[in-house]
């Protein structure tokens, strides 16, 4: 009788050692599914954190680019440079273009061509506020030149303003 | 040996006594198995309880993983971001209009200037090209001289065929520019 006693409480601790077991596995992979959520977690709040910081800077910047469908605005903005700086201002054409930003990656740009009439002082003017104009604007070429022996300067010019738009890739 | 010497009554009495004492001892035998069983089940409830616990908290994890649609949003808006810091980057050029000036600040009052043309497109080099008159051969090498010395330029070139007059000479300067990140060096 002790014997088969002793044979139930060997078979139940044996049992009860294997179940602890098997419900230990289980919670280790439940846990380190947990983990894992945990760490996306704490990524999605360090991005979060980072697009706060960056995001008054993030919206000025945004709005330098050209938007898609507000091109005519921007052509405005170089035209009011022109009336501010004094100079006749005749745009002549617009054109949507890519720029190579790096190896196989392209990016669209609104190319203008235009031609500034004025004195010497306002063409340099004129120049400077498109340099300084809070656009991501990059001057092409120009060709500043007098005829005459008078003060009249001409300045045919490109200029190209990138669009806010997803990178083109060439692959 | 001794049991046999015993009387019936006796020998009963002794028999009862073991099987007494034998249940007494599988009684204590049980109880201990039933108390380490109880032992035992301690740290498997409290594991129970934190599979349990982790089971509650995944369901709530269930509405960071509908985050990730947006985390992914957000990375796409933070690489676009970047994408335009690199746009930004690769346009910021030395200011044409302020090279003019310095070309200006050089330029002696014997030479006239009739035409500055700049062209940086990204198939060629970035070069100004300035065209005018000089009074004298001196004047324009003094002022060739002088825009080599400012630092700016890269390259500074007068053809030769330039200095073939003598007075009212027509010329064409080519100046390289160095870029933002030469002149900083």
């Amino acid at each position: 009788m002790s014997g088969g006693v002793f044979l139930i409480a060997f078979v139940v601790l044996v049992g009860l050692i294997i179940y602890i077991e098997r419900v230990a596995d289980r919670v280790a992979e439940k846990q380190q599914v947990f983990n894992d959520y945990l760490q996306q977690e704490n990524y999605l709040t360090e991005l979060k954190e980072l697009m706060r910081t960056l995001d008054s800077g993030r919206t000025r910047i945004a709005h330098q680019f050209v938007e898609t469908g507000a091109e005519v605005d921007y052509i405005e903005v170089i035209e009011n440079l022109g009336k501010d700086t004094g100079v006749e201002l005749d745009v002549r054409s617009v054109t949507r273009d890519e720029r190579t930003l790096e190896k196989k990656k392209k990016y669209a740009v609104l190319r203008l061509g235009m031609v500034a009439e004025g004195s010497w002082q306002e063409i340099l003017s004129f120049l400077g506020s498109l340099e300084t104009a809070p656009l991501a604007l990059s001057i092409e070429s120009f060709d500043m030149e007098t005829h005459t022996e008078d003060t009249l300067w001409s300045m045919p010019l490109i200029i190209t303003i990138a669009f806010d738009e997803p990178i083109i890739s060439s692959e | 040996m001794l049991f046999g010497f015993l009387s019936t009554n006796q020998k009963d009495a002794l028999q009862h006594e073991y099987h007494v004492r034998l249940i007494i001892v599988c009684i204590g035998a049980l109880t201990i198995l039933f108390v380490s069983g109880v032992v035992l089940l301690i740290p498997t409830l409290k594991l129970l309880n934190s599979l349990e616990h982790i089971a509650v908290r995944s369901s709530e994890v269930e509405d960071i993983s509908l985050g990730i649609s947006e985390r992914e949003t957000t990375e796409e808006t933070l690489n676009h971001f970047s994408v335009l810091m690199n746009i930004y980057k690769q346009q910021e050029q030395m200011h044409p209009s302020t090279t003019i000036v310095r070309l200006i600040e050089q330029m002696p009052s014997t030479i006239q200037l009739s035409r500055i043309s700049f062209s940086d497109d990204e198939s060629k080099v970035t070069r100004f090209s300035v065209v005018g008159k000089a009074n004298t051969r001196d004047a324009l090498i003094t002022y060739t001289d002088a825009l080599r010395a400012t630092g700016l330029f890269s390259e500074v070139t007068l053809p030769i065929e330039n200095l073939a007059k003598e007075k009212a000479l027509p010329f064409t300067l080519v100046l390289v520019p160095k870029t933002l990140h030469e002149i900083n060096e």
